[in-house]
This record gives structure tokens, C-alpha cells and sequence, in this order.
């Protein structure tokens, strides 16, 4: 037993305070973190875009087709373009997505972060207009028509009184995307990024003990998810009892 | 043509089709300024479809809706001879007709293949030729009213309220003055004030609808159509998802409404309301309109067998 504890001090010395290794995982986390932040931020602002042109599609094809025209041909250009970009982020792999863009698109880029960035968001932004989608059609149609009523665009109404409506049902679900796109970001190492996966790998292939970093990378994922998912719970209950 | 009173809101040759559904089938009214028209009918007649297409929530089919001068809705070919004489379908038609009916007058032969082609729907938009396009475009630009600005002149009431959920109550008021009639916060705040303390209930300014009782939120919605200055407010049976208890609180603020001269169509199952305030009685089943009346002769005096059926039914 005591061999036992003075083997796992030895280890963890060999795999974390040797060489500062600790601050390996330290700037891993800290890249994690970022490449998701930002990889999340982006993906609202494509989640937005496409389930607005998709819903103003759904919302004013019928009457737009019966006057014809420019804005109609523009607006369903744009919302097959956006049916497009659904279809292929949602039917390949993200890894392969990751790769393509690394190596074919973004192949003369040296700052690997800004495509894992880019990459990322570009794949949140499928899911996330999904969620803004069904933000949007879950908000009662009367209030849409009361808006409407009164003379506001569908601009207008949209954004004083539908979209404030919608944000209270999609908040939790964003953060829920924050945190999946948190697990997602561990596959940046295919493109030679060193976030807390890599990082946690690059100590195994140093010391030859793979326990230790690897139990450590998946603790600290843990974690952070872990306390998210209660806050996200916490912030839930919060929306739902509130009366506004 | 010329000296025609103009009416404020006229309903001409009305069509309005869900797919193969026809709810509607050729409404044509008139409501003058000040008149309160109270619709009533089956459940499914068109009566809510009828309301909506009045500030186009739904786009008719067919026709036309004109707010005093102004046109609402799209140009309806149909409702227009010249027009349609102008187009290839009549000319065609005309000279077909012409071989096989010599000896008839221009008039007669201008008046059946005018029959002929509304009956018949034969027109098709797409191959009428320019001069037929020209002058659909003429009556719609010398007429058209941008259907945003109709709206902030024809106000509705809806059976489920439908308060802004995120806003509080003054917001709810104060919101489409300020933002589209740019009144200033102070004037639209006064305003809103003014217009709780007149149905007393000055003291959920600052409440969300959440916090309201049906009857509350009904009469909030009513101010807030108000606070618009409308010509005409339109309500869908603005007591029917209320508590039984709480119809006279609406009630009464549309009553005085009516009294203060506000121009009015009314969806309702309240026949106590109709025979009270309206000036008018109609009575729409199958989407069209079977009778339509002054309260005393519509109630007193039924003429159509379907209306005394339904009157026998909700006057217990
Ligand atoms: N958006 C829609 N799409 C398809 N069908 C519709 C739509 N709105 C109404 N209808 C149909 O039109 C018909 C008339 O409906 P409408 O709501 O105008 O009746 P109503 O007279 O107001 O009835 P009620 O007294 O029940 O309110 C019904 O058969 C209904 O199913
Ligand atoms: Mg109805």
C-alpha cells in the first residue's frame, strides 16, 4: 500500500512538476477554452443569419411567390444556399470538416487556432441555427400577429417582440451548446493545435506513462462540464419561475 | 361613381381560399365611419377569416379591401371591366364570340365574356399582354396604401389577447406609438396613462401580462389598439376565452367605445351586445353573407331560414 502511494507521488511528480509539465495542461485548458468561446460566438452569429433567412423563408413564401419578383428569387436562393450548408455540416464527420478546412481551404494559413476557430463555428452554426429555429416557431404566433397588427415589418416585429421572447427559451440551450462544443474542440490536435487533450498526449509521449496526464485531461473535462451543466440547470429553473 | 359617399372600409368581391377549403365566397360590405358591425355566424362560417383579411393576416383569395380611398390589398382584376377587356384572354374570346353570335351588340357581347371570364377564372396573370399589365399597375400605384401604414389605422383585438409576453404593461402600450408614430417616451407614457386610468386599471403599468387576469389583459389589449389613434378596430371574439365572470368588464369598454364614436366590426357570440350597441347585424355562414340587418329587424324579423335556425339555437 505504501509502495503504491509512493509510486503515484513519483508519477505525478514525473508527469506534472517536472519541467512545469502542469503549465502544459494550464495553456491547453486556457487554448480549449478559447477555441470554444469564440468557435461558440461565431456559431450564433451563423445560427442567426440562416434561421432567420429559414424562417422568414417559411414565414412569407406563400405570399412572396403569389407577387413573384426579385425578392423572392434572392430569399429562396438564400435559403437553399442555407439548406445546403445544413445538409453537409450535419452529414459529415467533424474531424473531416476540421481537416478539410486545415489542409484544402485554409491550407496557406499558419494560425491554426483561427481555423480550428473558424472550423468549429462553422460547425456550431448548424446546430445553433436549429436552435433559434425552434426558438423562433415556439414563441405563440399570436404575438407575432399582435405585432403585425399594429403596423410593425416583419423586421420589427421580429426583433421587439419575438426575438426577446425566444432568447428566454434558447439561452439554456446555447449554454448546452457551449458545452458540447467544449468535448468537440479535443479532436483540435489532428491539426497540430495544443489544447488540453493534445497537451495531456504530448506529456504521455514525454514521460512514457499515460495514467496519469490522461485520467488528469479527462478529470478537468469533467469538471467543467460538470459545472456547467449546473449552472445551465440553475439558470433553467431561473428563466422558467420568472415572470418575464 | 363620382359623388359616392366614400365609405371607410369596403369589402368588394371577397374570395378566400385554404387550398380546396373555400371559407370565403364573395363578401361584399361596406362600413361607414362611426357604425358598429357585429358579425356573427356558425363556428367555421369564415367570421375570423373575414376580420383577417380585412388588415390581410390573410390575403384574399380574390377581391378587394379599400380603407376610405386606399387600397389594401392587391388589384383584383376581376373587379374591373377595363382591365379586363384589356386583356388577351377577352380579346381571343371576343373574336370567337363575334363569328359565332353576329348581329349581337357590343354591349351584350362585353357583358357576357365579362361573365364568362370571372366565372370561369380565365385569367392568367402571365399571359395578358402589356397594356392588361399596365393598367393593373396604374390602379395599384394611383391607390395602393403600403399595408404597415394600413395597420397602424386598423387595430385588432384577438380572443387570446396576445399581450406582448416580454414587455410590461405601459410597454405594451407605449411600444408601436414611439417606435412608429415617433412620439416621444413622455407623450406615449402620458398617453398609456391616460387610457389605463380610463379603464381603471392604472395600477398594473408596471405588471407583466403574466400577472393579469383574462379580463385585465383583455381590455389592455383593447387601449393598446387604441393608443394608435385607428380608424376602425377590429375584434375577434374578444370574450370568448374569457371566465364568465369577466365578459361584462370587456364588455363595458367596448360599449363605451362604441358610444364614443369609435367605427367597430365585432366578431362575437354575444347577442346581448349585438342587439345593445351594434348598428348593424350580419350573419356570414358557408363564407358568405345570408343576412344582414339593423339589430331590431335582424333579431325581430329573420328573414333567411339559416339565421332563424341559428338565432333558435343561441337565444335560449
Ligand atoms: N390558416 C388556415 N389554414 C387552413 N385553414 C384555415 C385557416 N384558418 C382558417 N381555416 C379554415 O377556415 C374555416 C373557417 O375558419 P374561421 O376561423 O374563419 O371560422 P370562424 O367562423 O371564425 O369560426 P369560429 O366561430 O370557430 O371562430 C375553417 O374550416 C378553418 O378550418
Ligand atoms: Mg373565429
Amino acid at each position: 500500500m505504501k509502495e503504491w502511494f509512493a509510486d503515484l507521488a513519483q508519477q505525478f511528480e514525473l508527469n506534472f512538476i517536472t519541467g512545469d509539465r502542469w503549465t502544459w495542461l494550464l495553456d491547453g485548458f486556457k487554448m480549449t477554452l478559447v477555441i470554444t468561446f469564440f468557435a461558440t460566438l461565431l456559431g450564433i452569429a451563423i445560427g442567426v443569419v440562416i434561421a432567420t433567412v429559414r424562417s422568414s423563408y417559411d414565414k412569407n413564401k406563400e405570399s412572396m411567390k403569389k407577387k413573384g419578383g426579385f425578392g423572392y428569387r434572392v430569399l429562396s436562393f438564400f435559403n437553399g444556399l442555407c439548406g445546403l450548408y445544413l445538409t453537409i455540416i450535419r452529414g459529415t464527420p467533424v474531424v473531416v470538416q476540421l481537416l478539410i478546412m486545415y489542409f484544402i481551404i485554409f491550407a496557406s494559413s499558419t494560425n491554426s487556432t483561427m481555423v480550428a476557430i473558424i472550423s468549429f463555428g462553422i460547425n456550431s452554426g448548424a446546430y445553433v441555427a436549429e436552435i433559434f429555429r425552434g426558438g423562433i416557431m415556439s414563441v405563440d404566433k399570436g404575438q407575432f400577429e399582435a405585432g403585425r397588427s399594429l403596423g410593425f415589418n416583419y423586421i420589427e416585429t421580429m426583433r421587439y417582440i419575438v426575438i426577446p421572447q425566444m432568447f428566454k427559451i434558447v439561452l439554456p440551450m446555447l449554454c448546452n451548446e457551449f458545452i458540447v462544443l467544449l468535448k468537440e474542440t479535443s479532436i483540435a490536435g489532428y491539426v497540430g493545435i495544443r489544447d488540453l487533450t493534445k497537451a495531456g498526449d504530448l506529456i504521455r509521449g514525454r514521460t512514457f506513462s499515460a495514467f496519469m496526464p490522461l485520467i488528469a485531461v479527462a478529470l478537468i473535462y469533467l469538471a467543467v462540464v460538470v459545472i456547467f451543466t449546473k449552472l445551465v440547470k440553475r439558470l433553467e429553473r431561473r428563466l422558467r419561475n420568472s415572470d418575464h | 361613381m363620382i359623388t359616392e359617399k366614400k365609405a371607410l372600409v369596403k369589402v368588394d368581391g371577397l374570395y378566400k381560399y385554404f387550398g380546396s377549403n373555400r371559407v370565403l365566397r364573395g363578401i361584399t360590405s361596406e362600413i361607414d365611419k362611426g357604425e358598429v358591425v357585429v358579425v356573427i355566424g356558425p363556428s367555421g362560417s369564415g367570421k375570423s377569416t373575414f376580420l383577417r383579411c380585412l388588415n390581410l393576416l390573410e390575403e384574399p383569395t380574390y377581391g378587394e379591401v379599400w380603407l376610405e380611398d386606399k387600397l389594401v390589398t392587391p388589384v383584383d382584376p376581376y373587379l374591373h371591366a377595363d382591365v379586363i377587356e384589356l386583356s388577351k384572354t377577352y380579346q381571343k374570346l371576343y373574336a370567337q364570340y363575334k363569328s359565332a353570335h353576329p348581329g349581337e351588340s357590343e354591349e351584350s357581347i362585353k357583358e357576357a365574356l365579362i361573365q364568362k371570364i370571372k366565372k370561369e377564372d380565365l385569367l392568367n396573370e402571365k399571359h395578358e399582354g402589356k397594356a392588361y399589365k399596365s393598367l393593373m399597375k396604374q390602379i395599384y400605384d394611383e391607390n395602393y396604401i403600403n399595408i404597415n401604414l394600413a395597420r397602424q389605422k386598423i387595430g385588432m383585438v384577438f380572443q387570446q389577447f396576445n399581450l406582448f409576453e416580454n414587455l410590461t404593461v405601459i410597454d405594451n402600450i407605449t411600444l408601436a406609438p414611439m417606435k412608429l408614430l415617433k412620439m416621444s417616451k413622455d407623450d406615449a407614457t402620458k398617453k398609456a396613462k391616460e387610457l389605463l386610468e380610463r379603464i381603471g386599471l392604472s395600477d398594473k403599468a408596471d405588471s407583466y401580462p403574466v400577472q393579469l387576469s383574462g379580463g385585465q389583459k383583455q381590455r389592455i389589449a383593447i387601449i393598446r389598439a387604441l393608443a394608435m389613434d385607428p380608424d376602425v378596430l377590429l375584434f375577434d371574439e374578444p370574450t370568448s376565452a374569457l371566465d364568465p365572470e369577466m365578459v361584462g368588464e370587456v364588455l363595458d369598454v367596448m360599449k363605451e367605445l362604441a358610444k364614443s364614436g369609435m367605427t367597430m366590426v365585432v366578431v362575437t357570440h354575444e347577442m346581448g351586445f349585438a342587439k345593445e350597441v351594434a348598428s348593424r347585424v350580419i350573419f356570414i355562414d358557408e363564407g358568405v353573407i345570408m343576412e344582414e340587418n339593423t339589430p331590431e329587424e335582424f333579431f325581430g324579423n329573420p328573414q333567411n331560414p339559416r339565421l332563424r335556425d341559428f338565432l333558435s339555437k343561441v337565444l335560449i
